[in-house]
């Protein structure tokens, strides 16, 4: 008896794991491929049969990456992560306060309000690079980091608008009416009763605007040309299609550094994230 | 943060306390939740449906700078022209629908099954969380390169080499030139690439859900997947209802990806409309006809997600 | 729900104290929001200083140290230069935005003109010319004409770039033929049979990248007295021979080559998996970091004559070229001048290709060369040699094509339908006609 218990939870202990394994082999294997390329000196990623072999492995490709004659990655990531968080922070705060607003307007236009915001989700890409462009130049906003975090509030606040909405609906208006009650104004109920519980999905949006900013490239490419401003994604794309030779090992040790800091960042803060998201995305 | 947030508040605050009468009464009611949202949505119309306009104005002339610096007003002749005379646009308009659909689906199912792995208890499980998001975070150019070799024609390429090994291949597989076997690729790789969102947004969902409510399912004797049919997926309904609607919309417009894999090819076999309107703007310097597919491309989004009647049911299951 | 939520508040505030220690980072090394905004704008005018702006798509290692050296030397003379370093690829989208936005740099390199004088961003180069000592005449043939429009010049070369057939000798040599005996496409075709083995073939048609999928057919016409981008009905029989021929050596391709881009393409081709590619004088550059010692074992050459033509090598270029937007334009010029003269093009032509002139000698280029290809100086010197020669006796210009790019996506796809047998030669002639025109005519 006992022994068939054992083996049921030896079972299910080799079925969890094996579960995790065929995931991790899923989503993990191309960035492996992409580790090991990034070891190997760049003649010999080339080489014509599929190598996992950790021999002959060099740190050449990184010394390219950080150096400031090569990719310029030291640069290049902490000009993107001060654009992405600032990104991030700006989207959580708005979206923080019009989520609250459209969770709670019962008046006309309510619905009004969720077209514009999926119509201005969809608005994206060429169609807006022209006006952005002209209209930031005759600003003086060109080839600063203000303009890609104003640029990308429009990719990240629409959805981060509904996301917070969605959570601030899960809280119970008699929380806000005690707190009325009690003679607290709304914007004091909101800062001191609504905003505390909330804090999680402010979390969730802001990463959640971290990667989508993270991940822009054309705006990118479009709106800043100076060293100083450049992004990761454009830095690296930029030593393509090059005449001269392309450091296809360099490129691939760029991108490893480029995903380490951010999976870092994850790992450590996941267990917010996800306790965010659960009250913004499900109902109660 | 919270501090610059009571900071902004508090002046607010005190501004709002000022206003009298009327309007004071309509600050104290609906008035109040339309302030907060104004700020947003009134950058959001300024910035964005500008664009929105000015697209759609273009789209009834014809401008081609590089042939000539006039514009025409051509009335609805571009739509025309796409819609009759351009013998890619159908093609192109169902590689859309291929994509959008296919990646989203993909993506959502793959993401649940991930998301549900990950809520297991695991040792780690932070480490597997942290490296779960891997893929969203590689840049597209890094992307596009891994899976080009792994998908190399040649008989040395990643797959087909491990697929001969295996004996299912006996021929390499030239994926990437193929009609057919294009796809599988581009949607694997879309589906890699937007798998951890789904994971994350799902694996929020599966949080909330009670243990007991699992448990008195298995006491009742349901398997393992009686109980995900019957008690884990109507838990996840509107999770799964909110991650499709982003996933479609971001789906329909992103197109990095295909174009650093294929370019949209082979010839146009995997070209959907935003590539389209990327290469009539800014390869051929045909900004008219850039304006037409960029319209009908938002309008048939608008049209799918009517459709699918997602709009309301959000909107429902939001202020339930 | 409450004490759920509460027990994150601390985790929380390590997220914002994580994302705000990247900001403070950033500001304190970048030096804050506003940095970086040197718009080249309008500062002197009188030419002994101010800024200026060049796009730069050179983005190897060696060509961004030469901007910077630049960059330095003009500092010197109290000009600033303001780099905008990106890919061609990427070039086009971001003139394209900034040209309608009316907000331009002022210099960039460019290869085809075209579409850029078609948007009317460049300046037109003669009046500069008149008035200045650079000689006309020491350009090599065809390096002038390509970036000569209606005939206005709109960019000062560098770089003469030709496409030509490129050829593994030793493998060349196993299948029993020797370089000069490549006279005719029939020779082409035999080769290639001869030097297709098990793995190995004769040739590759790299047809995954409408660009490089055109550049084939278009060297070859070259050599058949035929230009791709006028299809002039008058011509049809050179169309069919140029078909034939791509059709004859079907056989002696690696299946993968139809989604190649150029990267797989150099790869086979420097793994001694493919005997003859179609490239040009970029070869040197791209196979180097593959396999050094590809550079002494290949022969390139203008491509072979075929029944209607005679061999000959379709000459580009790269160039400099000022904006009509630039606000300062003379300023651009005195830097123009300064980019085209021998001792910068020595600098970069020994890097990526071939200088546009003459008075370029490969004893310019030799220091350069040792310091760029330390592991096939000698291989790098022979090819250099080499492809200077093949344009002097073989060079012709290659002629700009309206509409180019759509035409690119048009060949790349009949081609596509002919090599795997899903259309005949006459259906696929009757379809480039037609779609060809089509974008001819606007």
């Amino acid at each position: 008896m006992s022994d068939v218990r054992v083996r049921r939870a030896v079972a299910s202990v080799a079925g969890r794991y094996s579960a995790v394994l065929a995931l991790m082999l899923f989503l993990l294997l191309p960035a492996i491929w992409l580790v090991l390329s990034s070891l190997r000196p760049n003649r010999e990623i080339f080489t014509s049969m599929p190598s996992w072999s950790f021999l002959g492995l060099t740190l050449d490709n990184y010394e390219w990456a950080l150096s400031e004659r090569g990719m310029g990655m030291v640069q290049l990531l902490a000009t993107t992560l001060f654009v992405c968080a600032a990104t991030a922070v700006l989207t959580a705060v708005f979206a923080m306060l019009a989520g609250y607003g459209l969770a709670r307007y019962q008046g006309v236009g309510a619905r009004a309000a969720v077209v514009i915001l999926l119509l201005a989700q969809m608005i994206q890409g060429p169609m807006i690079l022209i006006p952005w462009y002209s209209v930031t130049a005759q600003l003086g906003l060109l080839n600063t980091r203000t303009v890609l975090i104003l640029i990308y509030q429009t990719i990240t606040l629409p959805a981060a608008v509904w996301l917070m909405s969605s959570f601030f609906r899960r809280i119970p208006q008699e929380l806000e009416e005690a707190a009325a009650i009690d003679g607290a104004g709304r914007l004091r109920t909101l800062a001191q009763v609504v905003l505390p519980i909330a804090m999680p999905g402010v979390a969730a949006v802001t990463m959640y605007a971290f990667i989508l900013a993270w991940n822009d490239y054309q705006y990118a490419l479009t709106l800043t040309s100076s060293r100083t401003t450049k992004t990761v994604q454009v830095g690296i794309a930029q030593v393509m299609e090059s005449l001269g030779a392309t450091n296809w090992g360099g490129i691939m040790a760029s991108g490893v550094l480029a995903i380490v800091p951010v999976v870092i960042v994850f790992a450590l803060v996941q267990k917010t994230l996800i306790s965010g998201l659960t009250a913004g995305a499900v109902k109660g | 943060m919270t501090e610059a947030v009571s900071a902004a508040i508090g002046t607010g605050g005190r501004g709002a306390g000022r206003v009298r009468g009327r309007t004071g009464a309509w600050m104290r009611g609906q008035g109040f939740w339309l302030a907060l949202m104004s700020p947003v949505l009134l950058f959001l119309i300024v910035t964005q449906f500008w664009p929105l306009v000015d697209t759609s104005r273009i789209s009834v002339f014809d401008y081609q700078p590089t042939r000539s610096p006039d514009s025409t007003f051509v009335g609805v002749q571009n739509y025309v022209d796409l819609f009759v005379n351009d013998r890619r646009f159908w093609i192109i308009t169902r590689n859309s629908f291929l994509w959008m659909l296919g990646s989203t689906a993909v993506q959502v199912v793959v993401g649940t099954a991930g998301a549900l792995v990950l809520n297991m208890n695991l040792r780690l499980r932070g480490l597997w969380r942290g490296l779960m998001m891997v893929p969203w975070v590689t840049p597209v150019v890094v992307v596009a390169i891994i899976w080009r070799w792994m998908f190399d024609g040649g008989e040395n390429g990643l797959v087909n080499y491990y697929l001969g090994q295996a004996g299912l291949l006996s021929d390499p597989l030239v994926w990437l030139s193929s009609d057919v076997w294009v796809w599988p690729v581009v949607l694997l790789a879309s589906t890699w690439k937007g798998t951890p969102f789904v994971i994350l947004l799902v694996l929020a969902g599966l949080q909330s859900l009670p243990g007991e409510l699992i448990e008195s399912a298995r006491v009742d004797g349901a398997g393992a997947f009686k109980r995900f049919r019957y008690v884990v997926l109507p838990h996840l309904r509107p999770t799964l209802a909110v991650t499709t609607l982003i996933a479609l919309v971001t789906v329909w417009f992103k197109f990095e990806l295909i174009w650093a894999l294929t370019t949209g090819g082979p010839a146009f076999a995997t070209t959907i409309l935003p590539i389209y309107v990327f290469t009539q703007a800014f390869r051929d310097f045909n900004f008219g006809m850039a304006g037409a597919v960029a319209t009908i491309a938002m309008l048939t989004l608008l049209t799918v997600v009517g459709v699918l009647g997602l709009l309301t049911r959000l909107r429902k299951e939001g202020s339930s | 729900m409450m004490s759920h939520t509460r027990r994150f508040s601390r985790r929380q505030a390590l997220m914002i104290g994580v994302a705000g220690g990247a900001a403070t980072l950033t500001a304190c090394t970048g030096g804050g929001l506003g940095d970086g905004s040197s718009q080249s704008d309008d500062e002197g005018g009188d030419g002994s200083g101010g800024s200026l702006e060049i796009v730069w798509p050179g983005t190897s290692d060696p060509e961004i140290a030469v901007a910077e050296e630049f960059g330095a030397a003009m500092a010197e003379q109290g000009i600033e230069i303001e780099f905008n370093f990106l890919s061609w690829a990427d070039m086009q989208q971001q003139l394209a935005v900034r040209i309608q936005a009316n907000d331009v740099p002022d210099i960039t390199m460019t290869q085809d003109v075209t579409d850029l004088v078609g948007l009317g961003a460049l300046e037109p180069l003669e009046g500069y010319l008149e008035d200045s000592a650079v000689d006309t005449t020491l350009f090599s043939p065809g390096s002038l004409e390509y970036s000569t429009i209606d005939g206005k010049l709109y960019s000062l070369p560098y770089l003469a770039q030709a496409f030509t057939l490129i050829v593994n000798e030793p493998m060349l040599a196993e299948a029993g033929f020797a370089p000069e005996e490549l006279r005719t496409w029939d020779d082409v075709v035999a080769a290639a049979a001869a030097m297709t083995d098990g793995d190995r073939y004769g040739f590759a048609c790299p047809l995954g990248n409408p660009r490089f999928a055109f550049r084939v057919p278009l060297t070859m016409g070259y050599s058949n007295n035929l230009n791709l981008g006028d299809p002039d009905p008058a011509a049809e029989q050179r169309w069919l021979e140029l078909l034939d021929h791509l059709v004859a050596l079907q056989p002696y391709r690696p299946a993968a080559d139809v989604a190649w881009d150029y990267p797989e393409m150099w790869q086979a081709f420097a793994n001694g998996q493919v005997g003859m590619i179609v490239a040009g004088t970029y070869f040197s550059a791209n196979v180097q970091p593959l396999n050094p010692e590809a550079l002494e074992t290949a022969v390139s050459m203008p491509y072979p004559a075929g029944p209607s033509g005679e061999a000959l090598a379709p000459v580009s270029n790269a160039g400099y070229a000022i904006f009509s937007g630039s606000s300062n334009k003379e300023l651009a010029w005195t830097v123009l001048q300064e980019l085209a003269s021998p001792e910068w093009t020595a600098r970069l032509a020994a890097v990526v290709n071939t200088p546009a002139r003459a008075d370029v000698t490969i004893d310019d280029m030799a220091d350069a060369v040792a310091e760029v290809y330390p592991d096939a100086v000698e291989g790098r010197l022979t090819q250099l040699e080499n492809d200077m020669a093949v344009i002097q006796t073989s060079g012709t210009p290659l002629k700009q094509i309206v509409g180019q790019p759509e035409m690119e996506a048009e060949v790349q796809e009949v081609l596509l339908d002919l090599l795997d047998g899903s259309i005949e030669r006459d259906e696929a002639y009757g379809l480039l006609i037609e779609r060809l025109g089509a974008i001819a005519d606007g």
